[in-house]
């Protein structure tokens, strides 16, 4: 049985990391792809491409979302910032979240990292001075295997005292 | 990657989606916030050979808005935006709790009541709490539009009454009157999980005693129902412990067939139900405005 043709390709104009591009993508383009496979920035992981392990949190047009859950195609005229815009100085000037990952040992393997750094972010931005029970509920979306998450609640609640 | 390719459409209004979705025939998905088909796709489970994208759509079908005694919820308004509602919390808060507990932060970012509803995993938290307010859903097609009660638009599992050419537009839930109280209570595994049973009650107490009750169950059936039994025999009542068991009694008898699942067994979903049901009763009753 001979397939109908359908047209299988796209432009997207998209803002990363404060970057204007225009790319022509396949219309299957996963965001995580388009950012890891087309723009080489591969801070954003994936997990599970099922939108429950949030290895591949990003934020787009200033709110987290999983960009496993996202087309490419469906950020036409978006913002996107990834974990690699949260150094826009290079990787020697780290922000002070990531600081605070480091100091509290808030990582092991670091799949997780980048998508609990920038929900860490997000909600730093929304509620500067958030209690323990928020902050865990701000990373549900986030699973890491290793840490058992109490080194990232601490590297969280100190980044929100040195962000103050 | 997806394996299927797929045309992807983006149209700019309402108007061109319907026209899009009556064009490109059977093998068309709708696309929205993408946190059930996206998934879905990735794992090949769905496979449509066009996708109509309404995300151009957000800035005309994302609004909370009073109108008259009702307030009017685009349906591309996300679960993050129905949770902090200030308009839905002061008329309308149990929707703002069914919100709040979907998924996690991300996924309330980005995902949207249209979507979820139209969607229909009986597990989901939108149908009981919508079915108890006597939701209303705004399905638009070429023939026009049209206003679909909750009780006509969630038939089966993952079917509800939106046809092949229709798109939801609006969901529309009441103005709650003063004496109500309201309480969601959502019995699940992790944080953001599937409900494993959901209960929505809302009472209107005149005096203390009881005005209008409803209560709106998932994870009793294969669907979410309504108890509608209960509801005139506590008209006129005062709605005391003896009768909040009573009612949870008729939760647990109407539940005859919960279906199994991995964490929970029919029988273990069958005595929730009971449990929450007291539960939400309990709060929604405490929750009662003077």
């Amino acid at each position: 049985m001979k397939k109908e043709n359908v047209p299988v390709r796209t432009t997207v104009n998209v803002t990363v990391n404060g970057t204007a591009r225009q790319t022509d993508i396949d219309t299957r383009t996963l965001l995580v792809d388009f950012l890891r496979d087309h723009l080489g920035l591969t801070g954003t992981h994936i997990g599970c491409l099922t939108g429950n392990c949030g290895a591949c949190t990003v934020v787009l047009d200033g709110v987290t979302v999983k960009s496993c859950t996202v087309l490419a195609a469906d950020v036409e005229g978006c913002q996107v910032m990834t974990i690699e815009g949260l150094t826009p100085l290079g990787k020697d000037r780290l922000h002070p979240l990531q600081q605070a990952f480091v100091e509290h040992h808030g990582l092991q393997c670091g799949y997780c990292t980048p998508g609990m750094v920038l929900s860490a972010y997000h909600l730093l931005q929304e509620n500067p001075h958030p209690d323990e029970v928020t902050i865990r509920n701000s990373i549900a979306g986030n699973l890491c295997r290793c840490t058992g998450y109490q080194n990232i609640i601490s590297a969280i609640r100190t980044a929100a005292t040195v962000m103050k | 990657m997806i394996r299927q390719p797929f045309s992807f459409h983006a149209p700019q209004s309402v108007t061109e989606a319907v026209r899009l979705l009556a064009e490109l025939g059977d093998d068309t998905k709708l696309l929205a916030g993408g946190q059930s088909l996206m998934p879905a796709m990735n794992l090949g489970v769905v496979a449509p050979k066009h996708l109509v994208s309404l995300n151009r759509l957000r800035p005309v079908l994302a609004y909370i808005r009073e109108e008259g005694n009702e307030i009017a919820i685009g349906a591309l308004t996300t679960h993050h935006a129905v949770a902090t509602s200030s308009l839905l919390q002061k008329h309308c808060a149990i929707l703002t709790e069914a919100g709040a507990d979907v998924g996690d932060v991300q996924i309330r970012h980005r995902g949207t009541i249209g979507g979820s509803t139209a969607h229909f995993d009986p597990a989901a938290d939108y149908p009981p709490v919508c079915l108890a307010l006597d939701a209303k859903f705004r399905l638009v097609g070429l023939a026009g539009d049209r206003l679909v009660n909750a009780a006509e638009f969630f038939l089966g599992y993952m079917t509800t009454a939106v046809g092949p050419q229709e798109i939801v537009t609006e969901i529309r839930v009441p103005v709650l009157p003063a004496g109500t109280g309201s309480a969601y209570a959502k019995h699940r595994r992790i944080e953001g999980g599937f409900a494993i049973v959901g209960v929505a009650a809302i009472v209107t107490l005149q005096h203390g005693v009881c005005q209008r009750i409803a209560l709106g169950i998932s994870g009793g059936g294969a669907i979410p129902f309504r108890l509608q039994e209960i509801e005139g025999r506590c008209q006129g009542r005062r709605i005391d412990d003896q009768l909040i068991n009573e009612i949870a009694e008729t939760a647990y008898n109407a539940s005859a067939e919960p279906t199994n699942e991995l964490h929970a067994d029919a029988g273990y979903k069958r005595a929730m139900v009971r449990v929450f049901t007291r539960r939400a009763l309990t709060s929604a009753l405490a929750r009662v405005s003077s």
